[in-house]
């Protein structure tokens, strides 16, 4: 009984110190400004091991827990026109159609994705960079099916708010929106 | 075993008991808010054409376009698939809040979870991961409905287990916000608060820009509070203290930037970890020790011998 409980405490141990070099290798890494060292450090060559790294991925401690640290990045929205051949009128929609606030928060998520169009410290591969652009010339087309719009135009913004340094030098409480990416597509819709 | 670490494990087990209660609840919920929205996210005339978010997914486990890849007679996603998935996870969701086979449907669970939010990262945030971890938790240590004592032992260190995994999230959360400049600033914070995407109960308008000692304070509280997470460990007093200050802390993330499922499931751990395997531990041992001893008498048939004979004093 007394040797179980220790195996199972060891095993406990073992668990807990997955986690915790899990977060010292993502904590370098996003510390680290040279890409290299990321690759070849021994910390993240020993966590991309088959079987800690499938544990670590089933039991959700792979992730790092650096929430918001060590800076907070830029959040990304998207804005659709859609314009139809009948109408001149341009229908303005912040977010592709999603209803629920939770569908919203993961849709967010997902446009984390853009970030590879303002990273520039931070290697990104052109790979990347085209999925990204694939991605958004994808968004622009079904959004054009769903809605059965002529024209569709979509722009991905990313959200600025003012510094607090910005606001002390200068007064200005102005909140901007950058934007980075722009996708225009054209639909023919079918014969009914 | 003496009468207060018997006390203590039966709490611990308690506590493990109704952990995976709270966690089924709180991830049907998100999962039936998230129901409208499965067609756009998952189904094949979705946002995005499958075959790019394919090209996303992890090389470990099973996503969602696997699946039914390997299901025969499938092989593409179509979206009565997504429905089915999605209820069946609702349906072990139910299942866990009922205490129906818990090791098993936390099991099942968690494959499913890994299979719509990890192995297909595409509309995962950081909460899937803290939900997939409760959910290992859920099925290794589960202590089941009755207590014997190998079972409430495996309950103590169960809950050790999530003590110290909670421990490693708060201190690795405070690391990296120290080690970045911008939390010391506090700049992080505002624009953390700044940036909530779906807005909030508490929208912090541009204007709070002003008072940047503020964010500079706020900022290092979060900081501290979150480094301070160990002394949890140490007493009666601080145990209490990091629960609160904790609690707070996700509230107010709730409250100012949107983030409500999130800071439901940490608060719900931080209870089952720091709250309710201390309350009736507390109280107990404030009671008589003739008190102690007829309620132990009273679930386990025969009194310990060390007990017996000592009546309740009239």
């Amino acid at each position: 009984m007394r040797g179980q409980h220790l195996f199972v405490l060891t095993l406990v141990f073992l668990h807990l110190a997955i986690s915790v070099l899990n977060n010292v290798q993502q904590l370098y890494a996003a510390t680290s400004q040279t890409a290299d060292s990321q690759d070849t450090n021994g910390l993240a060559r020993l966590m991309q091991l088959p079987l800690l790294s499938h544990y670590a991925q089933f039991t959700g401690i792979h992730g790092g827990y650096g929430f918001f640290g060590p800076s907070v990045g830029s959040t990304f929205h998207t804005r659709i026109q859609l314009s139809f051949s009948d109408s001149e009128e341009i229908h303005t929609l912040s977010d592709p159609g999603l209803r629920s606030r939770a569908g919203k928060l993961r849709y967010s998520s997902f446009l984390d994705i853009n970030e590879v169009f303002i990273d520039s410290d931070r290697r990104k591969s052109t790979s990347e960079l085209n999925l990204a652009k694939t991605i958004k010339r994808s968004l622009c087309k079904r959004s054009a099916e769903r809605y059965g719009a002529s024209t569709v135009h979509v722009s991905i913004l990313a959200k600025s708010p003012p510094s607090l340094s910005s606001i002390r030098e200068t007064g200005s409480l102005q909140l901007h929106y950058i934007q980075l990416f722009n996708q225009h597509c054209c639909h023919e819709p079918s014969e009914p | 075993m003496n009468l207060a670490n018997l006390n203590a494990s039966s709490q611990a087990a308690d506590a493990l008991r109704i952990f995976p209660r709270g966690l089924g609840l709180l991830l049907a919920i998100e999962m039936i808010q998230l129901w409208v929205d499965l067609p756009l996210l998952y189904g094949p005339s979705g946002l995005i054409d499958p075959a790019l978010l394919q090209l996303r997914q992890r090389a470990i486990g099973w996503s969602i376009y696997d699946l039914t890849d390997a299901i025969p007679h499938l092989q593409t996603l179509t979206l009565p698939t997504v429905h089915l998935l999605a209820v069946l996870y609702i349906g072990l969701c139910v299942a866990l809040v009922l205490n129906l086979q818990v090791r098993l449907s936390s099991l099942l669970l968690l494959f499913l979870h890994h299979t719509l939010f990890i192995a297909d990262p595409n509309w995962a945030y950081g909460v899937d991961y803290l939900a997939l971890t409760g959910l290992f938790f859920s099925c290794c240590f589960y202590p089941g409905r009755t207590a014997s004592g190998t079972q409430t032992y495996w309950a103590t260190i169960g809950l050790f287990a999530l003590q110290a995994q909670l421990t490693v999230v708060y201190l690795f959360g405070g690391w990296s916000k120290l080690m970045g400049g911008s939390w010391q600033n506090g700049e992080a914070l505002w624009k953390a608060v700044q940036q909530a995407y779906l807005g909030s109960a508490v929208p912090i308008s541009v204007s709070w820009g002003s008072w940047p000692f503020i964010w500079i304070a706020t900022g290092w509280a979060a900081m501290l509070v979150e480094l301070a997470y160990p002394l949890a460990w140490f007493g009666r007093r601080t145990r209490h203290g990091i629960w609160i200050a904790i609690s707070g802390l996700h509230a107010g993330i709730a409250l100012t930037m949107g983030l409500y499922h999130f800071a439901m499931i940490m608060i719900w751990y931080n209870c089952c970890a720091w709250y309710i395997p201390y309350t009736k531990l507390t109280k107990s041992i404030n009671l008589p020790l003739e008190r102690d001893g007829s309620a132990i008498a009273s679930t386990n048939g025969s009194p310990p011998p060390s007990i017996q004979g000592k009546g309740v004093k009239k």
